[in-house]
């Protein structure tokens, strides 16, 4: 940028101190127009190094900024006050200074060049941007740490509902100053701009997104919780333990379950049972719509089969409704949680120990519940030991993590982690908050909503417990524009791989029941092989161009599914081996939306990958 | 009660302890559930194209049919066997299942607009089966002007505008050198003559 700068006026300032007379004279004239010229450079060499230098520094402090907005964050998550007072002087004293660094006539200047002003323009954008977010947002976010501290919200199993209702106005407050300084960020136009300058706006965007997240996150419990938790009269809730080892579209088959009540704020188990005490319907319970039905059938009136789709308010008012023809009771909502989850809690609250005093720790709790139950009591007869002692299990977890009366971070962290991962999933009945939930994730909704977007889940159609060893894999990538940019290619990649042993395994976790009957061999399996019913989810508008197995043309069944009016999802049958790796490809056409991608994985054991387009990527020009 | 069955089938003991309506089976439902039994190979073509489709579990060797009705350019539905039926042609010559159950068709669509296709036919129960699907079929021309997506790095732009910046420099310094020896007693008249105008 300072080479065209020296240039232009260099030229111009030629030719007026050119006499049209004599050499000699001309001799005599040239040097001012050597010294306009020289000073010009001069200027411009001196401008550009005062924004390089400020520019640097600039950056320097932005990260700064950025580490200590973390450090900020991360002691309000802890209730650690004195930290986030520390913090926020921090963010704020960098800020400032890289918004005064990249103010003044020089940057002013610079920012009015064409092209390479961009980079100047914004960058102090950014600057000013931040230094608003650290003196209007953060002290804000301090009151609200003060208030919803963890360590003093809940005692035992007593959580202060008051104190939450409290901190309402201040979550509402902070959200709405970052709303707008999140929309000054996202409104620096990026073309043009160096990329080092744009990835570390780009990156300034992505803390300030991922804070609003939680200030949303935190908005939302302030409402949310304390109604959900009986502040205004008892709550009961259904919790289903979700065995992943089976897998379904919600992550895995009901197991064990439990009444959860929620009376002003204190929680307490009033029952546990495991699923043979839980009876199923010879129909669907609840008519979920046409498009449900042409993707499920009636499984769904069994129990084991009402959460055959990802979306979850679908299982959920399937199990109410069940609940309450069984057990002539209605109640409140559903909450869904699986053993890896339970794990992360137990590994947040301490280990438990069952009463024939074997140790139950966050490690354990998973493989014990999903793998080694299934040996220690492998015969049929000891299928009613064996639902006892996974209830024992659920029991002693519970208590373990509703009594314990310590630090409550690592129990947030925990059921964050448990969150983002679809482990822990909750719906209300009660239409208001079943609407708020429904915007985070923790109501586990496959919404309609537009842009790119990919989603992966599994029925186990075998009726086995060999998803315990399924690893999964699912690549997004955007192509080619058409339609004069409104529409596009894509193509999700699913790669399944079967880890399960192909012999040695206990009889219950091998059955093959889509080639035959319990009795016979067939039904038996035990090879370690598994049919599954593959989900995929995709962009709404999107179309099936044409799909691939394991590279050969395979075909799969179109439908709709999720909230109203639902999404594509193809359904594949795919048929694995113990130790076989298979790859399906949905070459698709999809409306171009400039959206970022979306995408998501059910919860299984294993942590799947998943490989999504960048932003640049979403956009047809 | 279905799990419950299927709990006592395992344990083989306990099936006098759930009643026999526990095994009352109603065929549709099914424990481990079954997946959908219409596949498609697209349901996204171009007009002409083809889509494959195929429908599982129906009765062996029994006669079964295609129909489609769609809002297309025609605006018709209606059943479309052998001959074309207005912008419709079938592909496959025959529609009777083979020895397991299974029903194949090739369908090629014509007008532009959404199509249900309907597979239907007599289930392996015996009972009436009806299975359909959406494909919708778009313009030819509309896929055929692809062009990639903007990557937005605007790096190399930087470095070609530097290259241009460079140039400049140089032309301005070669300008400047030119004057210099120019203005020197010892330069050439014709030097002087060319810059003269430029001067002005």
């Amino acid at each position: 940028m300072t080479g065209r700068h020296a240039s232009g006026p260099g030229r111009t300032a030629r030719p007026a101190p050119t006499p049209p007379t004599a050499r000699p004279a001309r001799t005599r004239r040239r040097p001012p127009a050597r010294w306009a010229a020289a000073a010009v450079a001069l200027l411009a060499v001196t401008g550009a190094g005062w924004l390089l230098w400020t520019g640097l520094r600039a950056r320097t402090d932005l990260n700064q900024a950025r580490v200590a907005t973390e450090q900020l964050r991360s002691a309000l998550v802890s209730g650690d006050t004195a930290g986030a007072q520390r913090a926020l002087a921090d963010v704020t004293s960098h800020a400032d200074r890289a918004h005064g660094l990249t103010t003044g006539p020089v940057w002013w200047f610079a920012a009015r060049l064409p092209y390479f002003g961009n980079t100047a323009d914004a960058a102090s954008r950014a600057a000013t941007d931040v230094d608003q977010i650290a003196r209007d947002v953060l002290p804000g976010l301090l009151d609200v740490g003060r208030v919803l501290n963890p360590s003093t919200l809940r005692s035992g199993s007593q959580i202060d509902l008051a104190g939450i209702s409290a901190a309402g106005p201040a979550v509402t407050r902070a959200d709405a100053r970052l709303t707008q300084a999140r929309r000054s960020l996202a409104a620096i136009d990026l073309a043009w701009v160096a990329s080092p300058v744009a990835d570390g706006i780009r990156a300034v965007q992505q803390q300030v997104d991922h804070v609003q997240g939680q200030l949303d996150a935190a908005a939302t419990a302030t409402r949310l919780l304390p109604p959900m938790l009986g502040a205004a009269g008892p709550r009961n809730y259904l919790v289903v333990f979700q065995n992943n080892a089976e897998a379904r579209g919600t992550g895995g088959l009901v197991g064990a379950f439990g009444v959860l009540q929620a009376t002003a704020g204190h929680m307490t188990v009033v029952r546990l049972g495991s699923d043979v005490e839980l009876q199923s319907a010879t129909a669907p319970v609840v008519d979920l719509g046409p498009h449900y039905k042409d993707l499920f059938g009636s499984d769904p009136a069994l129990w084991a089969n009402t959460n055959l789709s990802a979306h979850f308010p679908f299982a959920a008012v399937q199990q109410l409704e069940l609940w309450r023809r069984q057990f002539a009771q209605t109640l409140d909502g559903v909450i869904a949680l699986d053993p890896v989850a339970l794990g992360y809690l137990l590994t947040a609250a301490g280990p438990a120990t069952l009463p024939d005093g074997e140790r139950l720790t966050g490690a354990s709790v998973a493989d014990l519940t999903m793998r080694e139950v299934y040996s220690r009591y492998q015969q049929p007869s000891q299928v009613p030991e064996r639902k006892a002692f996974l209830q024992i299990v659920a029991k002693a977890a519970l208590a373990s993590i509703l009594g314990h009366n310590g630090r409550s971070r690592g129990e947030l962290e925990a059921l964050g982690r448990a969150t983002t991962e679809r482990r822990l999933l909750v719906y209300s009945a009660h239409p208001a908050e079943e609407e708020a939930l429904a915007a985070t994730p923790l109501a586990g909704v496959v919404d309609a909503g537009p842009g790119p977007y990919a989603g992966l889940a599994i029925d186990n159609a075998s009726g086995s417990k060999i998803d315990y060893y399924l690893d999964r894999r699912m690549a997004y990538a955007l192509g080619a524009c058409a339609d004069a940019g409104s529409s596009r290619t894509s193509t999700i990649t699913v790669t399944l791989h079967d880890g399960a042993p192909a012999s040695g395994l206990p009889l219950y976790a091998a059955y093959r029941l889509d080639r035959g009957a319990v009795a016979s061999a067939a039904g038996r399996g035990g090879d370690g092989s598994v049919l599954e019913t593959v989900l995929v989810y995709a962009a709404t508008g999107a179309g099936l161009t044409g799909a691939t197995l394991d590279g050969a043309a395979t075909s799969v069944t179109p439908g709709v599914d999720g909230s109203s009016p639902g999404r594509p999802v193809f359904v594949a049958s795919v048929e694995l081996a113990a130790g076989q790796t298979r790859t399906l490809v949905l070459n698709l056409r999809e409306p171009s939306t400039g959206l970022p991608a979306r995408g998501w994985m059910a919860a299984l054991v294993r942590a799947p990958v998943l490989e999504l387009p960048t932003v640049q990527d979403a956009t047809c020009r | 009660m279905r799990i419950s069955r299927f709990v006592a089938v395992l344990a083989g003991a306990g099936m006098a302890l759930l009643g026999p309506s526990a095994f009352a089976a109603s065929p549709p439902t099914a424990y481990p559930p079954t997946a959908p039994t219409l596949t498609v190979s697209a349901n996204s073509v171009l007009v002409g194209g083809s889509v494959s489709l195929t429908g599982k579990g129906f009765l062996p060797l029994s006669t079964a049919s295609v129909t489609w009705t769609g809002a297309g350019a025609q605006g018709v539905g209606g059943k479309a066997f052998g001959a074309a039926a207005a912008g419709f042609r079938m592909g496959a010559k025959s529609l009777s299942a083979d020895a397991s159950g299974v029903v194949n068709a090739s369908v090629q669509l014509m007008s532009v607009g959404d199509h249900t296709i309907t597979v239907a036919g007599t289930a392996a129960n015996g009972s009436a089966v009806s299975l359909s699907t959406v494909v919708t079929v778009a313009a030819a021309a509309a896929a055929a002007s692809g062009s990639l997506p903007h990557t937005g790095a605007p790096l190399l732009e930087y470095l070609v505008a530097g290259l241009v910046l460079v140039l400049l420099g140089a032309l301005v310094v070669a300008v400047v050198r030119n004057r210099r020896r120019a203005a020197s007693p010892a330069a050439v008249p014709a030097a002087s003559a060319v810059k003269q105008p430029v001067s002005h």
